[in-house]
């Protein structure tokens, strides 16, 4: 006959052993949900370029995406500047002066020159481009 | 007076193993979506073409290319040596500055060079397209 019973013995002893390990891994949850920020919406294909820049980037700024092959992306999704625009004039919105512009650093000027046109056409009076920490010397 | 039970206390341990699975799922979830990169901003005014081209101060041109050369005032310098060119003629920080790149030239160049320029103070920059696509040797 096979014995159904538990045994609490042996298994207050085993959960007894995992408690350090539950501690460690609460210390691990909050050093990722404090030290860390979400990647919030952002395109994981996109590699800012480096730059020695010290200016943090500010929430709460309209950011377009701009992939090395040229598509433009507004949160998360595929746009051009003119209709990005429309999109804001709408809504009854006006058209940001200032925008975020988080472009690949290999995207060639044939690609981001004609988006920086198309903003200066809209009388976009500031574009701030995302990049990543250098630390080389200048 | 019947103050206690007669029925024998039966001692329930919570079960830990739902908890541990609980904070590790929530371990995974938040080392996947975190990021550790601190982003910076690069930002450069939009001028319209009059503002610097009417501008009365200096006007510093830049020409650069694909393979990080630079033709800046009938001058052509490696692109880690706009540093020193720009410290040797020492521009003011009123200087307006054009830099027409090359179609090809990937951004992470024309970051460099705002760099170099942005490090000393130069903040008027205007980036337009280089019409004429020849290297600097072909001057």
């Amino acid at each position: 006959m096979f014995d159904l019973q538990e045994d609490t013995k042996p298994r207050a002893h085993l959960e007894g052993n995992i408690i350090p390990i539950i501690n460690m891994t609460f210390l691990l949850l909050l050093f990722f949900i404090v030290a860390g920020n979400f990647a919030e919406n952002m395109n994981q294909d996109i590699f800012p370029p480096q730059s020695l820049s010290e200016t943090i980037t500010e929430a709460a700024v309209v950011e377009l995406q701009l992939t090395r092959e040229g598509t433009l992306l507004w949160e998360g999704k595929e746009t051009t500047v003119p209709a990005w625009a429309a999109g804001f004039r709408a809504d009854g919105l006006p058209v940001p002066r200032k925008v975020r512009l988080r472009a690949d650093g290999g995207t060639p000027a044939a690609v981001f020159i004609p988006v920086l046109e198309d903003l200066k056409y809209l009388q976009v009076s500031r574009v701030a481009l995302v990049t990543v920490s250098d630390g080389s010397p200048l | 007076m019947l103050l206690q039970s007669h029925h024998k206390k039966v001692l329930r341990r919570i079960s830990l193993t739902p908890l541990a699975d609980l904070v590790f799922i929530l371990l995974v979830f938040f080392i996947l979506e975190t990021s550790f990169t601190q982003f910076r901003e690069l930002g450069f005014n939009v001028p319209e073409q009059k503002e610097t081209g009417e501008s009365a101060g200096e006007l510093l041109n830049l020409e650069l290319f694909e393979d990080g050369k630079l033709w800046i005032q009938g001058e052509a310098i490696g692109l880690h040596e706009l540093g020193a060119y720009l410290d040797k003629e020492s521009f003011v920080s009123e200087t307006a500055v054009i830099i027409e790149v090359h179609n090809k030239a990937p951004l992470q160049l024309l970051v460099r060079a705002m760099d170099q320029l942005k490090s000393r103070e130069l903040e008027k920059i205007q980036i337009l397209p280089l019409e004429k696509n020849q290297g600097p040797q072909n001057k």
